[in-house]
């Protein structure tokens, strides 16, 4: 995705971030809402996900029949034992084609959330010899909601309306590998070739993408059983960012978001934020400025301390202090409600999956030092509760915290140095307590190709 | 144990039917004068019939009884289509399992977070929620005349569907068909775990609006 996203955008000169109220030129796009079409296109998504994973992967509960369908209905749902990655990111991925062929025809983002609950209850009953699993169809759904609607406006980015010939195609190919649904529907109804105005989610300019290369250093994990052993290795971080808040009037979810990746020994992090709501910009003349928010989250941590993730909703406040000349600090002050998370549970867990699945709530804080918008010096601290209600009987108290220092030297690149100290506190009905803790180092290197340079 | 939908049941079923069929026959001769205002604050309160499967972690059959279903909702209208707000709904059945010597009655309550939304002009809403609940068992052993409440705590997600007939301009009947399901953990009764508790109620209920 990300060098899709960088390929695409290549030609295009880099443009400075610009504080915008609206997008020029953009408009609301004149389709017909085909909710019809949409829901029977999830069915046959279906269909065709199960013949390729019967007759291709040859895999065993890709064949239903008339009888277990019945069974299924008779008895409904349970919690199902897939793996942590699974359940994490696979079903994210699959609710994603569901609610971006709700957006294909013609469906805002609130339109085809029923999309995707549909797309995923029909799967869940309908597409497996097991019985449909009640935190599939959470994950697939929400996961989905937010990860659809990210690729939709990236695709929508990617894509340029106004261009002809190789350009065009080239866009148009990009845009498919973000929103392979939207490409087909695009594809099959003549549109690769159109010469029309952009829509509203189109917006290169709003766009920033930061790359970070360099070293972790860790001590190594003492249970080797882990998915992250620790230890110094190679680490990686990919940061994508549409919009600043303060710098665009609320028109519709997600018109604001940001991605983060992060790798080092394994995926340790990805963390997505999607403004869901916020109110009227406050004067941009003012020192100080608030600006309250209502956010979707997907997040997911792996270290040797905590492998936890979760579809979650939170609210709260940015807010920018101005400092003198073009220094500020900027704030994020959010509580957050877990609506189904996951977190390794070693003592706990069901069946072959060693996670338990529970929700719960939490807060973050994160404090900015920034010149012109551009982050220098970065505390963050999160804290997650899960009260588990399937697996162990157990809660568990989660938490991050740290430092990140990011100094711009030249032309888009800098050098950075990121700490931070993740730990858990899992609380067992039996007694059994699990106390662990990880600080980590990270050195990096960094490039801006898209977006604001200093 | 399962037991099946009895005759007793059914007749209730068809009663709320029969209710709603003929209140929905008489609103749609009201409304030709009445003008409908879906718009604003809105409170309603809805009652009716309910169904309760419940199903466990290594459970190959599930348990299922029918009981009554209450709900009352309060929010606002956000766009022409859509109303946010809150709700929250029970489910009771006195003798969820009954044995000679042992009546286990059950209990769903649930607090959501919905949106109803009217995709088109007519009275048709479809709506979702998500939010907490909690189940509470109660078994009784009539022999020894003791009792024990067995309490679990988890999320939900309610989704249905349903119409909204216009009585007058600030008042409304709605039919409604809803799917509250809720992940309510573990119960432990006479030294038995039963593991991860899912419970499935399905609701039919009649519900007086006031905007």
């Amino acid at each position: 995705m990300v060098f899709a996203l960088v390929l695409a955008a290549w030609p295009v000169p880099h443009a400075a971030a610009q504080i915008v109220t609206t997008r020029p030129g953009a408009t609301k796009p004149d389709t017909a809402k085909l909710y019809a079409l949409a829901l029977v296109e999830t069915m046959l998504l279906n269909v065709v996900v199960n013949r390729f994973d019967a007759l291709v992967l040859k895999e065993d509960w890709a064949h239903p029949t008339p009888e277990i369908w019945k069974h299924n209905l008779k008895t409904g749902w349970e919690w199902d034992e897939d793996l942590f990655t699974t359940n994490m990111f696979a079903h994210p991925y699959h609710g994603n084609l569901y609610f971006t062929g709700g957006r294909a025809n013609g469906l805002n983002f609130w339109e085809s959330m029923p999309v995707a609950l549909f797309g995923s209850w029909n799967w869940e009953y309908f597409g497996e010899t097991h019985r449909p699993s009640l935190n599939d169809w959470f994950m697939t759904s929400i996961g989905g909601f937010a990860l659809g609607e990210v690729t939709h406006n990236l695709a929508a980015t990617v894509r340029n309306n106004t261009l002809r010939g190789g350009a065009r195609t080239r866009s148009e190919i990009f845009a498919m590998m973000l929103d392979p649904m939207g490409g087909l529907h695009r594809l099959f109804r003549g549109q690769w070739n159109d010469v029309t105005p952009n829509p509203v989610e189109h917006a290169p300019e709003a766009i920033a993408l930061r790359l970070n290369v360099g070293a972790r250093v860790a001590d190594a994990a003492t249970d080797t059983t882990l998915a992250d052993d620790g230890g110094s290795n190679f680490a990686f971080i990919v940061e994508l960012r549409s919009s600043d808040p303060f710098d665009l009037e609320y028109t519709r979810p997600f018109d604001a978001f940001n991605v983060r990746a992060v790798v080092s020994g394994g995926l340790n992090q990805v963390d997505a934020y999607g403004r869901l709501y916020s109110g009227g910009l406050p004067d941009s003349t003012k020192s100080t400025r608030h600006l309250f928010a209502i956010n979707q989250v997907f997040d997911y941590l792996n270290n040797p301390a905590q492998r936890a993730g979760g579809q979650s909703v939170e609210g709260g406040f940015y807010s920018k202090f101005a400092l003198k000349g073009d220094w500020g600090i900027r704030s994020h002050t959010f509580a957050q409600l877990m609506i189904l998370g996951a977190v390794d549970a070693p003592y706990g867990g069901f069946g072959e999956r060693i996670s338990d699945y529970g929700s719960g709530g939490g807060a973050r804080l994160r404090l900015t030092l920034e010149k012109r918008s551009l982050p220098w010096v970065t505390l963050f601290g999160k804290w997650t509760f899960i009260s588990s209600v399937s697996g162990a009987d157990a809660d568990h108290k989660l938490g991050a915290a740290g430092i990140e220092v990011d100094i711009p030297v030249w032309q888009g690149w800098g050098v950075a140095a990121h700490g931070g100290v993740y730990w858990r506190n899992s609380r067992y009905s039996s007694g059994l307590r699990d106390k662990r803790d990880f600080p980590e180092l990270r050195i990096l290197a960094f490039w801006s190709p898209i977006g604001t340079r200093q | 144990m399962r037991r099946a939908w009895g005759p007793i049941t059914l007749t209730l079923a068809s009663l709320v039917l029969l209710v709603t069929g003929s209140a929905a026959a008489q609103a749609s001769g009201a409304a030709a004068t009445a003008t409908t205002r879906r718009s604003g604050l809105w409170a309603e309160l809805g009652l009716g019939w309910g169904s309760l499967r419940a199903a466990c972690a290594g459970c190959e059959e599930v348990t299922s009884s029918a009981g009554g279903v209450t709900y009352f909702r309060v929010g606002g209208q956000v766009s022409p289509h859509v109303f946010l707000g809150g709700e929250t709904n029970g489910f009771f059945d006195a003798s969820f399992i009954s044995s000679d010597t042992t009546t286990l009655a059950a209990e769903i309550e649930a607090v959501n977070f919905i949106a109803i939304w009217f995709p088109g002009r007519s009275g048709l809403f479809l709506k979702g929620g998500l939010g907490i609940a909690q189940g509470r068992f109660t078994i009784v052993d009539t022999s020894s005349a003791t009792s024990e409440t067995l309490r679990g705590t988890g999320v939900g997600i309610n989704v249905g569907a349903g119409w909204d007939f216009p009585l007058r301009p600030r008042m409304a009947l709605t039919a409604s068909f809803t799917t509250q399901i809720v992940g309510i953990g573990d119960f432990v009764a006479g030294g038995r775990t039963i593991e991860d508790v899912i419970g499935t109620v399905y609701q039919l209920a009649v519900g007086f609006v006031f905007r």
